[in-house]
């Protein structure tokens, strides 16, 4: 895999009339390879979308340097607008007076392509995301799902190296949140020679397509890593959830007691059956089986276990110190 | 050019897909009378005696090609923006704006042109105006008020592309400004000098009275009458080519800063 975008130490600063001038991004820098579906996670107001403008040569930066398939965004423009695509999620773009198959043939037509490639890849594309019986009704009459699996449909049709989605799930229902999800996997795999730069606040989102996230807040890079190495990184234990059919106090003294030092058990209940719900953090993964035959020696049943396992939410309060949405609370309205 | 000929289709579109296709030929016939029905009143039957309702009622129906045009390009870059929230996608396309623009422009152009001719079908007879054209002349001009159009088109665009807020007010004060400075509605001879010799250099002047001698055969005032038409004709060509480049240039500055100020994606409550 080869460098598809570089991004170095970006800075960007908003001058407003009568009030601070803005930072919302203080030195940015990652680089994202072909074949990568590359997550820029934060809250809103964190830098995402200004990141995503720059590189998309919609913005200029302040400072600091990106470059796309190779091209500088600020001085060579005009080659990186060819081979990129961007959609943004959460808004209304588009005609309402023309049909889906008109809208989607006009953008073609922006890039030059030739009528019968673009009316076959409107077609394709129409097809996945299962649109292709709306394809003469007028944009204003969709809903906000269906806009925006166009919106996904003009990114793909131009066949862009890059594709930079900005939000692209925002506002709309789980299903087309779930197609648009399997496009875009399915678009990366498809060709190596392909890239995505995903900006998202949900992090189940990133957590799900991204090969590699970048945690950003306050215009800052927290952390770029993998999602799992991102979680691994929070804590190395194990932790179990386990629902008993009877447990006591005691129990739980003698149990841990067997399990050694290292090994947390709490005593909890089920909310839902009101069973006793034992919560185990384990040194190593496999002590569960030790804790397993410990809790047949007590004469307890086991109901229901599951792995608990930590998620990028978990991992964002650990760097920040405050849950994502105390911070989104606390962001500014330009992001 | 494909990205040309898109434009012009979006143009077509957003113009005539509002309704069924005879109502809007009705809509293009009658939308232009608004605009030179006050001049039919003002020189058909108040000022009969001056004579001046072809002069006025040709400028009249020359300068409104011209204004449909440059007002329609700077409001498209609002409406783009805010509304169809299209224009960043447009930016980001491989078609410049400029080329965007301008085949906007064009549509709304042949859609102007089309309403002069629909109403000079009715106006020629019942106001029994001069009518001996000229059609070598009628066409070279019509091409380069096009281009005239569009580069004032273009200037304007780019003060647009760096304002947030539509300010309607400046563009109609402009547009009144010009209308009368270019000599549409009366002749600027009638100005105070100064005033007379500006009205020579306002871009459009030569465009309207180049279009008049070629519709209507006559040099019907003195205000230009020192040019032969094919004079007119050139003043034009070279008004022509230099707004369009200023328009070019300035478009081109105006993109450039609205990428800097962030300005090319923001939407308001307007």
């Amino acid at each position: 895999m080869h460098t598809s975008i570089q991004v170095e130490n970006l800075t960007r600063v908003f001058n407003r009339r009568g009030t601070a001038p803005f930072h919302a991004l203080r030195g940015v820098s990652f680089d994202v390879s072909y074949g990568e579906i590359f997550g820029l996670l934060g809250p809103n107001g964190a830098g995402k979308t200004t990141t995503i403008k720059i590189m998309s040569t919609l913005l200029l930066p302040t400072s600091g340097r990106v470059t796309v398939a190779g091209f500088d965004v600020e001085r060579e423009y005009a080659r990186v607008r060819p081979l990129i695509s961007l959609i943004s999620g959460g808004e209304t773009s588009g005609y309402g007076i023309l049909t889906v198959e008109e809208q989607l043939w006009m953008f073609s037509q922006f890039y030059g392509m030739e009528t019968p490639v673009a009316r076959a890849r409107i077609e394709e594309y129409l097809k996945v995301v299962g649109m292709w019986d709306s394809r003469r009704q007028q944009m204003n009459r969709l809903s906000t799902g269906m806009r925006q699996k166009v919106n996904l449909v003009r990114g793909l049709v131009t066949d862009p190296s890059v594709l930079f989605l900005d939000e692209p799930t925002l506002g709309v229902d789980v299903e087309a949140s779930v197609i648009i999800r399997r496009i875009v996997r399915d678009w990366v795999q498809e060709r190596p020679e392909r890239s995505v730069i995903l900006t998202t606040h949900y992090m189940a989102e990133a957590d799900e397509l991204c090969s590699r996230v970048a945690i950003i807040n306050h215009g800052l890079i927290l952390a770029n890593a993998a999602p799992s190495q991102l979680k691994q990184d929070l804590d190395s234990r194990a932790h179990y959830e386990i629902t008993l059919d009877r447990f006591d106090a005691e129990q739980l003294d003698r149990i841990t007691a067997v399990m050694g030092e290292g090994n947390d058990l709490v005593l909890g209940a089920d909310k839902a059956t009101n069973s006793p719900m034992l919560v185990a953090h384990l040194t190593h993964e496999s002590d569960i089986a030790r804790l397993i035959t410990a809790l047949a020696a007590q004469g307890a049943t086991l109901e229901y276990m599951r792995k608990l396992e930590p998620t990028l939410e978990d991992a964002f309060l650990k760097m920040v110190g405050r849950r994502f949405e105390d911070e989104e609370e606390a962001a500014s309205p330009v992001s | 050019m494909k990205g040309f000929l898109a434009s012009m289709y979006v143009g077509l579109q957003i113009e005539s897909n509002w309704t069924k296709k005879w109502v809007w030929l009705l809509y293009l016939a009658a939308y232009p009378i608004g605009s030179f029905l006050a001049v039919i009143i003002l020189y058909g039957v108040f000022g009969q005696k001056t004579g001046l309702l072809p002069y006025a009622l040709y400028g009249t129906i020359f300068y409104y090609s011209l204004s449909m045009v440059f007002f329609d390009m700077a409001f498209s870059v609002h409406d783009d923006r805010e509304h169809y929230q299209t224009l960043k996608y447009i930016f980001l396309s491989s078609t410049s704006y400029r080329t965007y623009l301008c085949g906007r422009a064009a549509t709304r152009y042949l859609i102007a042109l089309a309403g002069i001719v629909i109403n000079l079908c009715w106006l020629v007879p019942v106001l029994h105006l001069p009518f001996h054209p000229n059609w070598g002349y009628l066409l070279a001009g019509a091409f380069l008020g096009y281009l005239v159009a569009a580069g004032l088109g273009l200037a304007m665009a780019s003060v647009f592309l760096l304002t947030i807020k539509l300010d309607v007010d400046v563009v109609d004060a402009l547009f009144g400004g010009m209308f009368v400075l270019s000599g549409a509605l009366f002749p600027p001879t009638a100005f105070p000098a100064v005033f007379a010799k500006i009205a020579e250099f306002v871009p459009m002047s030569p465009f309207i009275e180049l279009m008049r001698r070629a519709a209507s055969g006559q040099v019907l005032t003195s205000f230009l009458s020192g040019m032969s038409t094919s004079q007119l004709l050139g003043r034009v060509a070279l008004s022509a080519a230099i707004l369009f480049a200023v328009g070019s240039v300035l478009v081109s500055f105006g993109s450039r800063q609205a990428q800097r100020k962030g300005y090319i994606d923001v939407t308001t409550a307007f």
